[in-house]
Parts: structure tokens; sequence; C-alpha cells
């Protein structure tokens, strides 16, 4: 798991929980993907463009920029990335405009780290 | 006493005046400087402090992450080691958030690895505080630790302790818990106590419709809950995605009382599927403004979601022109929210929104500028939007971009 075509797909991780942010980029390495993390706007917009990732995490409330700000600055620039969003519990009412901006699937915490693998292999057609 | 006496000695006395004057200022501005020097140090400490403790949780954060995802070796031995290395406080801590962060079997591990290092026992010391704040401290802590021993003491706080705020933590950590007897206790003492903040009363219906649906459901049926409460419990158990409460949903739309009626079409809208969609598009000619905004706001979620069949052509034609039509009710919610469901409902959705956005009427024209400015769109129509925005002014299209950019604001 984890691989296309030969090599590691690569997965892009926009959260600025620190422990959260190195939770999930541990268990996509455990798949076998490369992941990277960005804790803020900037850094994340810099890491799609470097890493053209198949894959974005992504925490909706993130916080300058809102993590839906960012997902629509991102997507006119990375229109085959899928994506993966972190919503609160309580938040469903942001599920409507985050697929409209391309969120494929949602995620709550807690989490169960296999059920992220599976969804981030089904996303990359694995 | 002659007058010579009597200058001499009001000179004395003003001498020894001033002298005693100025060892006060003296003593005061050693003091002050004093008492400067030790908040200055307090600060320089508790700031290396504050420091050194988020390196250790960053430490023991990165050191922990693979073994608490379970992708290398045994995790105990793992708390071991980041023990040694890193503390026992910035250990408990990583453990405790991770333990709220993940779910499944890794969760129980952790759980375990906290009783066995003796952070359970310590947040047990701090429940038993005379001092409030401690014993909220302590229940919060342990609700993100878990397990049977944690459970037992939450149980008791949630129904006995005398302070409202640790009895909510308590309640709090219950929940996070996924236990049959835990959620139930949980649900007596809010009953016991309903918070007066709604904020909070709908925090506990949030959680409580994530971990048990079946439970709040239930509690619905009961009657136990006046009819805000119950507005507030079936809209948590929408958003948790519990279809149950679908029937529930339904039969709200049917009630006389229009806050209800909104709730009912806001629940069937998120929970709904093909045969929902007549009472969703009927209730956009509802008499009361804030039932045909929660309709227009219902087709949004039904028209982007991914859970549903795409409605059929006739269907969405007659949603198009409906909400088409509430581009010039006479209230903002319902515009806007009906701008917003015209942006998911596809090609007829958006031209229908570019038609308002270079029309005439423009309160219709605001809310579909808002909505496209939030529209996935191609790059021709990204630059017509522009050119419209342009057109308008600059106010109007930063208004139009202010409004896109709130999301979670446009509820109603």
């Amino acid at each position: 798991m984890g691989e296309t075509g030969g090599r590691a797909a690569t997965v892009v991780v926009a959260e600025d929980n620190f422990l959260t942010s190195h939770l999930i980029v541990a268990t996509l390495e455990k798949a076998g993907y490369h992941a990277e993390a960005g804790r803020d706007g900037d850094i994340v917009s810099r890491l799609v463009a470097k890493l053209e990732p198949r894959v974005l995490v992504i925490n909706l409330n993130l916080s300058r920029p809102s993590g839906m700000e960012l997902l629509r600055t991102l997507r006119p620039h990375a229109s085959g990335m899928r994506v993966v969003a972190f919503l609160a519990p309580g938040q469903a009412d942001m599920k409507p405009q985050a697929v409209g901006l391309g969120a494929d699937v949602f995620f709550e915490p807690p989490f169960d780290p296999d059920a992220l693998i599976r969804e981030v292999a089904r996303l990359v057609g694995e | 006493m002659n007058d010579v006496d009597l200058v001499n000695a009001s000179y004395m006395l003003t001498r020894q005046g001033i002298f005693i004057v100025a060892v006060a200022v003296l003593v005061l501005l050693s003091i002050a400087i004093l008492l400067s020097l030790i908040v200055f140090i307090h600060h320089l400490w508790s700031d290396r402090e504050r420091r050194l403790n988020r390196e250790r949780f960053e430490g023991a954060a990165s050191f922990l992450a693979p073994f608490l995802v379970g992708a290398e070796g045994e995790l105990s031995a793992a708390v071991a080691r980041a023990r040694s290395k890193y503390g026992d406080r910035a250990v408990g801590l990583v453990l405790r958030r991770a333990r709220f962060d993940l779910k499944g079997e890794v969760a129980t591990h952790i759980a375990d690895c906290l009783l066995e290092m003796g952070a359970v026992d310590e947040l047990i010391r701090e429940t038993k505080s005379r001092r409030d704040w401690r014993r909220v401290g302590g229940a919060r802590g342990l609700g993100e630790c878990g397990g049977e021993k944690v459970r037992t003491v939450l149980m008791d706080l949630a129904m006995n302790d005398p302070v409202g705020d640790v009895r909510r933590a308590a309640r709090e950590g219950l929940l996070a818990e996924h236990h049959p007897r835990a959620t139930q206790v949980a649900i007596d003492s809010f009953l016991q106590d309903l918070p007066r903040r709604a904020g909070w009363r709908r925090s506990f219906y949030a959680r409580l419709a994530a971990v048990a649906s079946t439970d709040l459901l239930d509690l619905i049926r009961s009657r136990q809950l006046s009819s805000g409460e119950e507005k507030l419990a079936l809209e948590a158990l929408g958003d948790a995605g519990a279809t149950d409460a679908l029937t529930l949903a339904i039969g709200a739309t049917r009630s006389r009382e229009p806050e209800l009626r909104a709730t009912g079409i806001r629940v069937a809208g998120k929970l709904g599927g093909a045969a929902e969609f007549p009472l969703v598009l009927r209730s956009l000619e509802d008499d009361a403004w804030f039932v045909r905004a929660a309709g227009a706001r219902a087709l949004e979620w039904m028209l982007g979601s991914r859970r549903l069949e795409a409605p059929d052509d006739d269907t969405r034609r007659l949603a198009t022109n409906l909400l088409g039509a509430r581009l010039s009710d006479g209230s903002w919610w319902v515009r806007a929210n009906a701008a917003r469901a015209l942006a998911r409902a596809g090609e007829e959705g958006i031209v229908v929104l570019f038609a308002a956005a270079e029309g005439k009427d423009r309160y219709a024209r605001d809310a579909a500028l808002a909505a496209l400015a939030m529209a996935n769109l191609d790059p021709v129509r990204t630059a017509r939007l522009r050119k419209i925005a342009g057109a308008g002014g600059a106010a109007e299209a930063a208004a139009a971009r202010a409004a896109a950019l709130k999301p979670g604001e446009v509820r109603a």
C-alpha cells in the first residue's frame, strides 16, 4: 500500500496542531506514503506547489487562513488532488461548501488510523 | 528661648525631616527595585519553564507518534523510554491528547499506559481537592485518560460534585468513553442540571449524537426535553448523520411551530434521500422566512451530497426554478442560502446565478456574486465573474468575497 507506479504516493498534511499532524504523518508513513506536514497556509501552499501531492489531508479549522479559504486557494492549482477534510464534531454544516471545493472524505476526531489509511488508499486508486 | 535658638531648632528639625524622608524614599526605592527584580526573574524563569515544557512535549510527541499509530513495536516500552527522556508530565500530556485524537484498539493501549505510569491516580487526587478549579482540571484530565477506574470516578463526579463546571467536565469525559453505563450517567447528570448556556447544551447533544445516537433519539421520544431542547437535539442527530432520526425530522416538518418545522427541514435535508425532495421543495414557499431559509439550506445539502443519487431532470429543474425565485426573497438569509444551493445545482444553477449577478435586482445580485465567488468555476467563467464584480465596484467585489469566506456563519 502507498505506492502507485513503483513510487510512494505523496500526501500533504495541513494541520496546525503539533501532535495531530505528527499522528497523521506517522499513520500515512506507516502505510508507505510519503507524507509532509505544514502548520500554516504559506507552508502548505509551498508544499503543494513543490510536491504536487495526490492527496491533501486538511483540518478545516486551520487558522490564518481558515482551512476553507486555503482549500479555495489551492484548488485551481491542483485540480487532480484528492482531499481528506478533518472537522470538529458539530461542524457538519461546513460539509456542502467543502464538497463544493473538492473535499472527498470527512473525518472527525477521534479518528481510526486504519480508516484513514483505507480512505487515502481508495482516493489514490489502490 | 530666643529667636536664634528657635531658628536653630527649626533648622535641625528640617534637616532631620529631610533625612527621614530621604531614608524612606531610599527604602521604598530599594523595595521597588527588589520587587521588580523578583518579578523580572520570575518572568524569565516561567518563560524558560514554558519553553522547556513545550520542547519536552514536542519531543515526546515526535518520539511517540509512530508508536501511537502502531507503526513501530510496543507502545509501553516506548512510553518507558520517553518518560526517562522527556519526563512524566510531557509524556502524560502527549498520551492524553493522543487518546483524544485516536480511536480503535490504540485508545485502550493508551489508557493502560496512563494507568501504569500513575497519571490516573494523580488526576484522581486532583478531583478530591477542595479547590474547584483543581477538581475541574482533574475531571478534564481523567476524561482524556479513559478506562474503568476513571469511569467510576467520573460517574461519581458527574452526579454528586457540588460545582457545575466539574459535573460538566465529568459528563464530557464519560461520553468520550463510548460505554453504555457511562453514557447513561452522563445523560442523567445532564437532565439533573441543564447547563444555562445554549452552546454547552448544543455541545453535549453533539457529543451524545456522535457516540450514542440511539440514546439521544430515545431521550427525544421520552418527552423529557422541552421543545427548544428537542430542536437542539434533533439538529445534533442531523449533524451526526443518524438516519434513524429521519422519521422524527419528517414529523417535525408538519408541526404548527415554525421553528420546529425549520429544524425538521434542515435535518431532513441532511439525512433524507430522493423521497424527501418534494417535502423540502415545498418548504421554499412557507410563510415563515426561516423555514424558507432552512429549505434552501437543506437543498444545498441534498444537491451537493455525494451520498444521494442525483435527482431526476424534472426535480432538478423544479428545484432550480424555485431557488431562482428565492433570490429575490425579502430575507437576506433566504437569498444567501438559495444562491449557495444554486451553486450546487450543476450547470442550470450556475446559469441562473450568472443571470442574477448580471440582473437589475441588487439584492439578488449580491447573493449570486457571493455564491459564485465560492463556486468551482472554469477559467472562462472566473474571468466573467471578475468582470461583473469589477463593474459593480470594488466595494461590491469585496462584499461578495467577504460573504463567501464565512462558511460557518450562513446558517438559518
